[in-house]
């Protein structure tokens, strides 16, 4: 008769229960927000707030897409995602290459562990070790420069340095724990196909080069697919800590432009609307990109 | 593998993928132990440079100086609370959306699937979610770390999968059969058979939770509040390092001299600070770096 009886017959009750404060959670933090973005059509103000401020079109995204100063960030966000990837993606494969080239199983573990380690400090900590490292006034980099008889270099600020800090930075961060993923890999290739390849007389290298290398092609795959939704965000985190006034013309990314036109200047609706676009796309590119990996994985070798 | 037979080529290779590697891994760990020799160095001695791997005036006074700022301390200590409280009600939360989603009987089950893959796929973005705060209250207040990161839909999604591949359909029909309800299975069942991917994700959640200089940088004005990640970043700025050093003058200055507050600079200050950021993480580290390991593996597994 009464509906709520039988699910409560059932014991179903204390499921729903654990489930109200995740979805609660969800509707706070995740749908409510999702109604804001109406506020890309509307020209916002605090006391009419979300619902009453007066509606202007597509207003705000005429003004976005006017501005200077959104393509050069567009521009710059681009070519670093770019960038990381070009540098970190490969190094990352041939990392885990040598890694698993490694016979003395100890020797391999302390490898492994070390450079897991600064995938866990926080960007923040890295800026701190580069501006240690970098600095003017006794950093590690300039004294050595120094005894070449080179002048000091201000690295921190300065545009030209700005790309090779990026990637380095990328690198160090990220590219020892990358290495799991293809071990992983590495690890489920049946050791029948090398016993048959030293039978032939392949060397380590041809090993390598024929089993280990086509073994990981479907992750390899699958990781760069992934990767390209994120191409329109380089992580506010990095950025955030190393932009400043002198190398802000590189370094400014879309990331920090919202931040600073939005929380910084309250430019509510227009960064709203910058948003609402950037969400779309990379929605679109990762359902597009977990389909294209998911069809890989299909009729991939395991 | 091998069949015994070794030829210099394959032994030359073994030594230079050895020494290669070697390199590689004390890049890893080089800056760690730089800035530890400088937070150990005179700081006026550091500014002269051509320090790279010992300290060479040694000293604790940049530790003593920020030790005695009070800013620091509280940062820390908010630091730890928000670590601690965050990933326990994340866990808790987390786990038991997954483990009702996770139950394949439960009616409208996919509908609710729905509601959560809806949130992994899109979202409102920096300013909604940012007025949402402000009529929260959330703004300077301390459970803006804690509340909108009691739930995680990518953790969920894991534990959900791990759940209906790891969890014993059988011993979960004979808890039924006992008479045992859902709550019976999860804290019985669920929770003990689950203690690896709760220690791999939980240390994920605390490590994003100890890390994390954001929600402090934009959404909390108030300096006692900020945790300690927020208080570095605006330390990278020379001018609060520089307020470190003076107020921890002022406090010392009828007291017996501790140090030569000359010779601590900004940076020597920072380095001690950037220390105690990083040093609970270096400590837990060496003892729980197999869950995260296992943590990730997990995780890619859903891919």
């Amino acid at each position: 008769m009464n509906r709520l009886w039988i699910l409560k017959q059932k014991g179903f009750l204390p499921l729903y229960i654990i489930l109200l404060p995740g979805i609660a959670l969800v509707v706070l933090f995740n749908y409510i927000p999702m109604l804001g973005l109406q506020m890309a059509f509307r020209d916002y103000n605090f006391t009419d707030g979300i619902w009453r401020s007066p509606w202007i079109g597509l207003q705000n995204f005429k003004e976005f897409t006017a501005s200077h100063d959104f393509w050069k960030a567009t521009g710059n966000t681009l070519l670093l995602t770019f960038l990381r990837l070009l540098f970190v993606f490969p190094t990352t494969i041939v990392i885990a290459l040598l890694i698993n080239e490694i016979r003395a199983a100890r020797f391999k573990r302390v490898i492994q562990s070390l450079s897991y380690l600064p995938h866990f400090v926080s960007w923040i900590v890295v800026i701190g070790f580069l501006d240690a490292f970098l600095s003017i006034d006794g950093g590690g980099a300039n004294s050595l420069l120094h005894s070449l008889g080179v002048e000091p270099i201000a690295f921190m600020g300065s545009e030209t340095w700005f790309r090779p800090i990026f990637i380095v930075s990328s690198m160090w961060k990220e590219v020892g724990w990358g290495t799991i993923l293809y071990l992983a890999a590495i690890s489920g290739i049946n050791p029948v196909l090398y016993e048959a390849a030293v039978m032939d007389g392949a060397g380590r290298f041809a090993q390598m080069r024929y089993i280990t290398l086509p073994g990981i092609v479907p992750i390899i795959s699958i990781v760069l697919i992934l990767t390209v939704p994120g191409l329109l965000s380089v992580g506010i985190d990095q950025i955030y800590a190393m932009i400043n006034p002198a190398n802000m013309g590189v370094a400014e990314v879309i990331d920090t432009y919202v931040l600073r036109l939005g929380i910084g200047q309250a430019q509510y609706s227009q960064t709203t609307a910058i948003g609402l676009v950037m969400s779309v796309i990379s929605t679109v590119l990762l359902i597009f990109s977990n389909m294209i990996s998911k069809r890989i994985g299909g009729d991939s070798l395991w | 593998m091998e069949l015994g037979r070794s030829t210099t080529g394959e032994r030359a290779f073994n030594w230079g993928n050895a020494v290669l590697l070697t390199v590689f891994a004390l890049l890893c760990v080089y800056p760690f132990w730089y800035i530890l020799i400088l937070s150990l160095n005179e700081g006026r001695d550091t500014s002269m440079g051509g320090i790279y791997w010992l300290p060479r005036v040694f000293t604790f006074d940049n530790y003593r100086v920020m030790f005695s700022d009070m800013t620091i301390l509280n940062a820390f200590w908010i630091t730890v609370q928000r670590t601690v409280i965050g990933t326990a009600g994340s866990l808790l939360i987390t786990s038991f959306v997954a483990f009702a989603l996770s139950r394949r009987e439960l009616p409208g089950r996919q509908p609710l699937l729905f509601v959560f893959l809806i949130v992994m796929l899109f979202s409102g973005g920096l300013i909604p979610y940012y007025i949402q705060l402000m009529n929260m209250h959330l703004i300077n207040n301390f459970w803006v770390y804690v509340i909108p990161s009691l739930f995680s839909v990518w953790n969920m999604f894991v534990m959900k999968t791990s759940f209906q591949n790891t969890i014993p359909e059988s011993v979960v029909e004979s808890v039924k059969l006992d008479g045992g309800g859902y709550m019976r299975i999860y804290f019985h069942i669920v929770l003990p058979f689950s203690m690896p991917l709760f220690a791999a994700l939980g240390l994920f959640t605390a490590v994003g939770q100890w890390n994390d200089w954001f929600t402090g940088a934009f959404f909390v004005n108030d300096i006692q509040l900020q945790p300690l990640p927020t208080y570095l970043q605006r330390m990278l700025s020379t001018i609060e390092a520089s307020q470190v050093i003076s107020t921890s003058q002022m406090t010392t200055i009828n007291q017996t001299r501790l140090y030569n507050p000359d010779a601590i600079t900004p940076k020597s200050v920072r380095m001690a600070t950037i220390m105690i950021t990083v040093l609970p993480i270096l400590v837990v580290y060496p003892f729980v770096q197999r869950f995260f390991v296992k943590g990730v593996l997990i995780g890619s597994v859903k891919e």
